[in-house]
């Protein structure tokens, strides 16, 4: 729950924590599920895992193999019929 | 005018020694499209016209995943713009977006393509991109460039 959470951090304020949670929230990396009164919150790790686990360097490369694809297509026949 | 490119951004360009109408010939046709766009990856459906629908994927884990989303902008000789999210499950709650840009400089054009809206996605994605960023060695690019303009 946001109050155990931010008993956690030394200078954090529960507002502020409950603030940071909500952002979490709208992106997907924390999920909450309520139990009576409160709000209990758990990660999800699938956004995060993407990040991380390296699709991010397939597409780099696959952003530049592109882009000389592009120029060798234009630049052997400049002119199109 | 076209869609503005956020802070978190990845950027790759090129220039090609070619009028921009001659570029943007290269993106009028699905068929075109799909024999540059998506090298390593698969491109499936490029519909060239604003509200079109594009959808590519890439294998990661050895699973298929799907990810694309509608065009935004689709502007002759200037620029093409699309919605770029992951297929549900695992989708992310905003999607990210794709801008390739041409743009002419002397003889030639320049072809920008941005990835870009990461930072739509939380603290976690500006850690992460900066590893995309890292990982990526300009003198590769260099040297290549070297040998194809001999």
């Amino acid at each position: 729950m946001a109050g155990e959470i931010a008993a956690s951090f030394a200078s954090a304020s529960r507002p502020g924590i409950s603030r940071h949670l909500r952002v979490l929230k709208e992106c997907g990396v924390v999920r909450a599920e309520r139990e009576g009164k409160a709000q209990i919150y758990s990660l999800s790790p699938a956004p995060l895992n993407q990040i991380r686990d390296g699709w991010l360097a397939s597409f780099g490369s696959m952003q530049v193999d592109s882009l000389k694809a592009l120029r060798k297509r234009v630049e052997a026949r400049k002119r199109r019929s | 005018m076209g869609l503005v490119i956020g802070l978190l951004n990845v950027r790759r360009s090129i220039l090609i020694q070619a009028t921009s109408e001659r570029v943007w010939e290269e993106f009028e046709s699905f068929e075109r499209i799909g024999a540059w766009l998506g090298r390593g990856h698969t491109l499936h459906v490029f519909e060239p016209r604003r509200g079109g629908e594009v959808d590519m994927s890439v294998e990661i884990d050895g699973e298929r995943r799907h990810y694309g989303g509608p065009v935004l902008i689709y502007e002759r000789e200037r620029e093409v713009s699309f919605e770029s999210n992951w297929e549900p499950p695992h989708a992310w709650p905003v999607p990210t977006l794709w801008t390739i840009r041409l743009t002419p400089l002397y003889d030639a054009t320049l072809v920008e393509l941005f990835h870009h809206g990461f930072e739509r996605l939380g603290a976690a994605a500006a850690d992460n991109l900066q590893g995309y960023e890292d990982g990526w060695d300009v003198k590769h690019l260099k040297a290549l460039r070297s040998i194809v303009e001999r």
